[in-house]
C-alpha cells in the first residue's frame, strides 16, 4: 500500500531505513538481520535514493523522496500487487513525473499489478492500462483506458473527460457538470448520477442501471445501453 | 484612472526573511542569513487581464501575492496601484486602496469562518469597510453578488453556515467576497485546488466572467500549467523568487524558451493516453534552498544546458524577437535553434 500524503505517512521518530527494515522483521521473521539490511538498501537504491541515506530521519528528506522512500516501502516485501491512493498528488508537477516513471518502471522490471486510486485522468492516462470510474460508491463503467477516453459510454465519464484541462492540442472550453457530488446517507433513487446527467431520461430516476458488457470485455451501467 | 489602464505594476520586489539563530550564536557571530523568498520581480496587470504566476511550491508564488495586496511588507522595491507606490504607505494610509484590492485563498475549508452564516460572510467586507451603511443595501449587493456567483439567493440559503455548504459552494463565497467590493484587483492564491474535479470548472468560469465583467485586474497564482492555461492572457514563471519567463499563455506553452519553463511544461501529465511522451523530463533534482542560492544563474544546477558561464552570470529578463516575450536566460539563442 502506497499511501497519499508522504509527509504523514512516515513515522518522524524512525529513521527511514529502520521503518523499512521493519516490515521485513513484521512479515518475514526468518529473515537474518544482515540479509534484511541488505534487501534495505537495495530497494531503496532501486527506488533513486542514494542507500546512504537510510540513517537520515523522514525530515531530512524533500517530499519526492518521502514518496520515493514509501514506496520503498511497499516493493521490499516482493508483494503481488500494490495499491496507491492518490501516490502524487502531493507532489509538485516535476517531482510528480519523476516519481510516475519510476512507478511505472519498477512495475515493469517486478512484474507487479498495480491499483492506482486517483481523482487526476491526466496521472491515469501517463500510467494505467484499465480503468474504472466510481461515482458515489458504485463502478459506472469499466474497460481498457484507451477505449475509455476514447469513446466513454457512461455521461459521466464523458463530463468528467470535458471538465479536465490539456497543456496540448487545441484549446477547448471546459465543460462544467452541474451540481454537487450526491450524499451518501440517501443516494439519489435510480441512478445515482441522474441529478447531475446531461443525458438522463423518465427511467433514470426509478430504476437502478443494469450492468452491460461492452464488446471489450468492459462494462457500463448506464440505461442508455 | 491612466491612460493604458494599468492596475497594477511592481518594480524590483523583494521580501527577504531573516532566518533567527540561537542567543548564543547571534552574540558570536553578526552575520545574517536569509530565506530570499521574493527576490526582484517586475510585473504588471492591466484591468480585465488575468496574470498567472506559475511554480512549483516554494518558489514564492504565494509570498509574491501576499506582497501585492501589502498583507506583508515588502523587504524592497515598488508596488504602483493606479500609478500610486503603496508599498511605502502606512497601515493607516492604505485603508482606503484595500477597498479596491481583494484576495481568494486557497482552502475554502479553511478560509471562512464557521461562526458567520453565508450573508454575514459576502456582508463583512462591505460593514467593515464601511462601503454601505444601509442594511437594506448591504442586503441587495449579497443578493446580486450571490447571483452573479451562481448560488440560491434565498432567506434560507442565507442562514446556512459553512459546514452545511459543499466546498464548491464555499470556494464560491469566497469568490463573492472578493468581488462584493467590486475591487480593481484581486489575487487568487490556488483558488480550485482543494476542490473536486467536476466543480472546478463552474468556479472557473465564474471568476472568469466576473473578471471580464468588472474589469479586474486577477493575478491567478498556480502550479498547474493546464489551468493558467484555461485562466489566464499572460503568465509568468517563477523559479527561486525570480520570474524566469513571462509573456501570453499560448506562446509560452507552444514556444517555451527558458529549460526550466520546458521542463515544466514537459512534466505536466497529459489526460490522453496516446499522447503519453518517451522523452525523459530535462531535469534532475528538486528546488535547492532559498537560503543558500546557487551562484550565476539560479537553475544552473538543475539545467542541462548549463555550462561554464551560466556558473557566473545572473542572467536578466530580457525582451525576446518576439514583443511580448521575456526570458531570463544567457543561452536561449542557442537553446531555440538547437531544438530545430
Amino acid at each position: 500500500m502506497i499511501f497519499q500524503g508522504a509527509m504523514n505517512a512516515l513515522n518522524p521518530l524512525h529513521r527511514v531505513g529502520n521503518q523499512i527494515h521493519e516490515v521485513i522483521k513484521i512479515h518475514e521473521p526468518h529473515v537474518s538481520e544482515e540479509e534484511g539490511w541488505e534487501r534495505v538498501l537495495d530497494v531503496l537504491s532501486r527506488v533513486g535514493i542514494d542507500p546512504s541515506r537510510a540513517k537520515d530521519y523522514p525530515h531530512q528528506l524533500s517530499g519526492g523522496m518521502q514518496q520515493r522512500a514509501l514506496i520503498a516501502l511497499s516493493l521490499v516485501n516482493n508483494p503481488d500487487i500494490i495499491m496507491a491512493d492518490e501516490p502524487v498528488t502531493a507532489l509538485d508537477v516535476i517531482v510528480q513525473s519523476q516519481v510516475l516513471k519510476e512507478m511505472k518502471s519498477l512495475q515493469g522490471q517486478l512484474g507487479l499489478s498495480l491499483i492506482m486510486i486517483t481523482h487526476d485522468l491526466s496521472v491515469i492516462a501517463e500510467i494505467c492500462d484499465s480503468l474504472a470510474v466510481m461515482y458515489a460508491g458504485q463502478i459506472v463503467e469499466y474497460g481498457k483506458l484507451r477505449n475509455l477516453f476514447k469513446e466513454p459510454r457512461h455521461p459521466y465519464t464523458e463530463a468528467l473527460l470535458n471538465s479536465f484541462p490539456s497543456i496540448t492540442g487545441v484549446k477547448k472550453e471546459l465543460m462544467e457538470i452541474p451540481g454537487a457530488p450526491p450524499d451518501l446517507l440517501n443516494p439519489p433513487t435510480g441512478c445515482r448520477f441522474h441529478p447531475r446527467c446531461m443525458k438522463v431520461m423518465d427511467i433514470c430516476l426509478s430504476e437502478d442501471p443494469k450492468i452491460v458488457s461492452t464488446n471489450d470485455k468492459g462494462y457500463v451501467a448506464c440505461h442508455l445501453y | 484612472m491612466m491612460s493604458n489602464d494599468l492596475i497594477i505594476e511592481i518594480k524590483d520586489l523583494r521580501k527577504y526573511y531573516p532566518i533567527y539563530k540561537g542567543f548564543i550564536k547571534s552574540i558570536f557571530s553578526k552575520e545574517k542569513t536569509y530565506v530570499h523568498a521574493v527576490d526582484g520581480i517586475n510585473f504588471n496587470i492591466k484591468a480585465g487581464e488575468t496574470l498567472g504566476l506559475v511554480g512549483e511550491s516554494g518558489c514564492g508564488k504565494t509570498t509574491a501575492g501576499l506582497l501585492l495586496l501589502k498583507l506583508i511588507e515588502p523587504t524592497s522595491g515598488s508596488i504602483f496601484f493606479q500609478g500610486v507606490d503603496i508599498a511605502t504607505l502606512s497601515e493607516h494610509e492604505i485603508k482606503e486602496i484595500r477597498k479596491k484590492m481583494q484576495i481568494i485563498f486557497q482552502n475554502p475549508y479553511e478560509s471562512l469562518s464557521p461562526r458567520f452564516n453565508v450573508l454575514d460572510a459576502i456582508a463583512e467586507p462591505l460593514r467593515l469597510l464601511k462601503v454601505l451603511k444601509d442594511e437594506k443595501a448591504i442586503l441587495e449587493r449579497v443578493k446580486d453578488t450571490l447571483k452573479a456567483v451562481g448560488l440560491p439567493q434565498t432567506e434560507d440559503f442565507f442562514e446556512r453556515f459553512p459546514h452545511e455548504l459543499s466546498g464548491g459552494q464555499r470556494q464560491r463565497i469566497g469568490v463573492a467576497r472578493a468581488f462584493v467590493l467590486n475591487p480593481l484587483f484581486i489575487v487568487a492564491d490556488e483558488p480550485v485546488s482543494m476542490l473536486d474535479v467536476s466543480i472546478r470548472v463552474g468556479v472557473l468560469r465564474i471568476m472568469k466572467e466576473l473578471v471580464q465583467q468588472f474589469r479586474t485586474g486577477f493575478l491567478f497564482i498556480t502550479h498547474d500549467l493546464a489551468l493558467a492555461r484555461y485562466m489566464c492572457d499572460r503568465v509568468a514563471v517563477m523559479y527561486l523568487g525570480r520570474i524566469v519567463e513571462e509573456g501570453k499563455t499560448e506562446e509560452i506553452i507552444q514556444n517555451p524558451l527558458h529549460p526550466y519553463t520546458k521542463a515544466l511544461i514537459s512534466a505536466v501529465p497529459i489526460p490522453d493516453p496516446d499522447a503519453r511522451r518517451t522523452k525523459d523530463i530535462p531535469i534532475t533534482g528538486e528546488v535547492p534552498s532559498g537560503i543558500f542560492l546557487p551562484l550565476g544563474c539560479r537553475f544552473h544546477p538543475r539545467c542541462i544546458y548549463a555550462k561554464e558561464e551560466c556558473r557566473e552570470t545572473d542572467p536578466e529578463l530580457v525582451r525576446t524577437n518576439d514583443n511580448d516575450h521575456f526570458v531570463a536566460c544567457i543561452r536561449y539563442n542557442e537553446i531555440m535553434n538547437d531544438n530545430n
